[in-house]
């Protein structure tokens, strides 16, 4: 890791306080909208007492040969509007995006244009208000929106994650300003998502995903299982976003109480939608997702991108599931009590992508 | 009124780094090649090689395809193909 | 970038082809990596689905530059513009000069090589461009078959000013150039 200097504190003339939003502005500091100026006593405010010192460092990306230290991650969690209970939450996304498996250079540098989606387990939710009710996945709740956007403000500061430089994102999707939210843990008709990992309910977490725009899937007529979940099998298989990677599906609390009422496990769940998101192969060539042929002979689930992209007899009767297990279809519950509105979000890019990773909240 | 404010940002620093030093020509060299996997980088980076090969002098082609496409080669797959190069050509782009 | 970069720290010449958009990612990559304006080549976007020969093409428009960037300490990289192109200098002895240009058979071989790499760029579409030379005149031939997507090539009123460009950058000022487009009548540079 090249040694990294520690770029200088700003001081700047203020002849009113709108200055300070301006010079942020100036300086290229911001996603965008205003941020709140990082002085320094706000700055301690949010190390201050933690779990972190200063200078330790929160997040390596060993390819750009950059480091994040607490105060860096601070600085930018303040501009982001954090108060410093939340600062515990930023810190474990930060640890789990540095993830090697996660491929952080290559999620925030791809013309993709990944968000890191951050879902929220366990007790933390409620102690500093993560919201995890109606319009779950919109404005208007302080902890959701300021810890997602500190994380892509520490990319676009920290690690230059900026278009024009290391963000080749085409388009990049709205996700991208702030994508946080909790799990209605109380309404899911499963365990919590973390404890089906592992851990206790008493245990807090964060799990990160690279992931693309969401589907929103509508159904509000079918009760059963079987009817209700083909309308998320066919939009996980349709061909913009099919891929040999991992999903994300967020039930909102209708559909999540139609499946728990039929008594659907979640391995149930899983397994219907891996075997019934799909395509025929005949399809997924018509869509360009199978390349220039290596030496790779016959159908191999996850290198289907890999062979003839030829259409042959018999391609119509080889289906090709999105992913590679019902393991890699992530379930989770939240929103509003009313609304058959769940939604579905793909892993970004091409093919296997990355995993989601888990990360437990460490508080002081 | 002056107030200071923490600069969030994190730019590179350190020595600047120099190239490595080139040979006057390719007579006899070995060219790794290094692919990201994706479509028809191996086919552009063997023939330009090849040309390489048929008009200058260049002796041989090397492939390396990545065993992480999105990711740089991992430092053993570059300690192990610089023993066996003079040079390499690699390829960015969708 | 990050390939070339690390094989340089080790010691051994790189030569990174990019394709025309990352050229400033691949900019910013190698700074972060101590390497100030770092030599490397562009060639037109996409690759991915471009056809077998045109890939070939892509291949033979670069190799030339390839060449350069593994001999040629001094090369430099020309900071990216729109054009399209190769974008680090010839070796020492082909470099060709505006005065150079003038003379007929320095004038026949050089343009040729430009006019080449923008007809790569035109089969990405499926169409073609010739040309014929005459003094510092260029005149350009945009082929369009039935099977290529004549909307997918871009206008002549965007092409010529594209190409007058390129000739500029790579020939020198002086040249003017005519481009025949079967779309619409012809269009002259200024």
């Amino acid at each position: 890791m090249r040694p990294v200097a520690m770029t200088p504190d700003r001081d700047v003339e203020l002849s009113d306080p709108w200055r300070a939003i301006e010079a942020c502005y100036e300086a290229g500091w911001t996603d965008g909208l205003p941020v709140v100026p990082p002085t320094e006593s706000l700055v301690d405010a949010i190390t201050a007492g933690g779990v972190w010192d200063a200078d330790d460092v929160l997040l390596r990306e060993p390819a750009r040969g950059l480091e994040v230290t607490a105060r860096k991650a601070a600085a930018n969690a303040v501009m982001a509007g954090c108060r410093p209970e939340y600062f515990p939450v930023v810190g474990a996304v930060l640890a789990a995006i540095g993830a090697p498996e996660f491929e952080l250079h290559a999620v925030s540098a791809s013309t993709g244009g990944a968000v890191i989606l951050i879902a929220v387990n366990g007790p933390i939710r409620d102690e500093i208000g993560i919201h995890y009710k109606e319009n779950l996945f919109g404005p208007g709740f302080r902890a959701n929106a300021t810890i997602g956007r500190t994380v892509r403000l520490v990319l676009r500061n920290c690690l230059a994650a900026i278009p024009g430089k290391l963000d080749k994102s085409a388009q990049g999707w709205a996700g991208k300003y702030a994508m946080c939210f909790g799990e209605d843990e109380s309404t899911s008709p499963w365990e919590p998502y973390h404890v089906s990992l592992g851990y206790s309910p008493s245990q807090s977490t964060v799990t990160v995903m690279a992931a693309e725009s969401g589907h929103n899937v509508l159904n509000h007529a079918l009760p059963d299982p079987e009817g209700l979940l083909g309308t998320f099998a066919d939009t996980m298989s349709a061909l913009g976003s099919l891929s040999s990677g991992r999903s994300l599906v967020v039930f909102a609390p209708e559909h999540a109480r139609k499946l728990g009422a039929a008594g659907w496990s979640r391995p149930q769940v899983q397994e219907y939608l891996f075997e019934h998101a799909t395509r025929t192969y005949a399809d997924v060539k018509r869509g360009g997702k199978v390349e220039a042929a290596g030496n790779v002979t016959g159908f191999h689930p996850t290198q289907w991108m890999e062979t003839d992209p030829q259409v042959q007899p018999g391609d119509n009767d080889i289906s090709v599931p999105r992913g590679t297990c019902p393991d890699d279809i992530a379930l989770m519950v939240g929103g509003g009590d009313a609304g058959g509105h769940s939604s579905f979000f793909p892993t970004w890019s091409r093919d296997r992508s990355v995993p989601l990773i888990t990360q437990e909240i460490l508080q002081p | 009124m002056t107030i200071t404010l923490v600069d969030p940002t994190l730019p590179p620093a350190g020595a600047a780094a120099t190239l490595a030093p080139r040979p006057v020509s390719l007579e006899g060299a070995v060219i790794g090649l290094v692919s990201n996997g994706k479509t028809h980088a191996r086919r552009i980076l063997s023939r330009v090689a090849q040309n390489l090969i048929d008009s200058h002098g260049a002796r041989d082609s090397v492939l390396l395809v990545k065993s992480t496409a999105n990711l740089p080669a991992a430092p053993e797959e570059v300690e192990a193909l610089a023993a066996d190069v003079t040079a390499i050509i690699a390829a960015i782009g969708d | 970038m990050l390939d070339a970069v690390h094989f340089e720290q080790v010691g051994v010449p790189a030569a990174a082809v990019l394709t025309e958009p990352f050229a400033t990612t691949g900019t910013a990559m190698a700074e972060l990596q101590g390497f100030d304006d770092y030599p490397f080549a562009t060639v037109p976007h996409p690759i991915g689905s471009l056809t077998e020969s045109q890939a070939d093409a892509i291949a033979d428009a670069v190799a030339a530059t390839v060449l350069g960037l593994l001999t040629d300490p001094d090369a430099k990289p020309t900071p990216s513009d729109r054009s399209f192109g190769t974008n680090a200098q010839l070796p020492r002895g082909d470099k060709q000069t505006s005065t150079d240009a003038a003379s007929s058979s320095t004038a026949k071989s050089a343009p040729a090589d430009v006019v080449e790499e923008l007809a790569a760029v035109l089969r990405a579409d499926r169409a073609d461009l010739t040309a014929t030379v005459a003094g510092r005149h260029i005149t350009l031939s945009l082929h369009i078959p039935d099977e290529a997507c004549a909307e997918c090539v871009l206008p002549a009123s965007t092409l010529v000013p594209m190409f007058q460009h390129r000739f500029d950058t790579e020939l020198g000022t002086g040249w003017t150039i005519t481009l025949d487009d079967p779309r619409t009548t012809e269009h002259s540079s200024p």
